[in-house]
């Protein structure tokens, strides 16, 4: 794992990139900081990678201080049926993990995740569907 | 339902529904006390006030079955709410 990318390999060709691995580097924009380190299943030359225990594995690991999350991503513009085959992939991912801890061999603040996460291009907005597809709207609980 | 600093104070229909259909598969399956389930959110759904014109962080809505307290609202990094 290499955490000193330099910063014109991190650059080059983003503008270029679409569909998942565009996602991939719009949340870990979004997300990374100077307490938050993400890695990626995919060895590039953008982000550090993590090596998978087993398959399928999460898309992203996030590691923010206390807490370890394992990430599925998925675009889901256009089809509901991708983001509940992401939900789908996730639970299966969960269910290996709580039988047979992942034990990553990075060095991350925790060995096993806190949770397995899926995320969307809507997960900055607080949602996971798009637009005003599939009831997509907020509701304020009373208490 | 929804309890402070264990829900989010809103959250939208369609991502309610399949967050919480997760649920009640990994409820089905096995239980845990470490490890949960559920999805990627943001900040926005700290208040009841609509946050969309501001800029949001992330925050993680899981649910680990098995836990004494299984629901979890969490900013990421973990510390951003606990001024």
């Amino acid at each position: 794992m290499d955490k000193n990318k330099d910063l014109a390999e991190f650059c080059e060709g983003v503008d270029k990139l679409t569909g998942k691995k565009k996602l991939m580097v719009d949340l870990s924009t979004w997300i990374s900081s100077d307490r938050v380190d993400i890695y990626w299943r995919q060895n590039t030359n953008r982000y550090p990678s993590y090596t998978p225990a087993a398959r399928p594995a999460p898309d992203l690991l996030i590691d923010g201080a206390k807490e370890l999350y394992a990430v599925c991503v998925v675009q889901a513009d256009d089809s509901s049926e991708q983001l509940r085959k992401t939900m789908r992939k996730a639970v299966d991912i969960w269910e290996r993990m709580v039988e047979n801890p992942p034990n990553y061999d990075q060095e991350l603040s925790k060995d096993n995740p806190s949770a397995v996460l899926v995320a969307t291009g809507q997960s900055r907005n607080g949602h996971l569907f798009s637009g005003t597809k599939n009831r997509e709207h907020p509701e304020i609980f009373r208490r | 339902m929804a309890d402070k600093d264990i829900l989010p104070q809103p959250e939208f229909a369609a991502t309610q529904e399949i967050i919480r259909s997760a649920w009640g598969f990994a409820k089905d399956r096995t239980e845990s006390d470490e490890i949960g389930i559920g999805a990627l959110l943001s900040s926005r759904l700290a208040t009841k006030e609509d946050t969309q014109n501001e800029s949001s962080d992330p925050a993680a809505l899981y649910y680990t079955p098995g836990s004494l307290h299984v629901h979890h609202w969490e900013s990421i990094p973990w510390f951003l709410w606990n001024d």
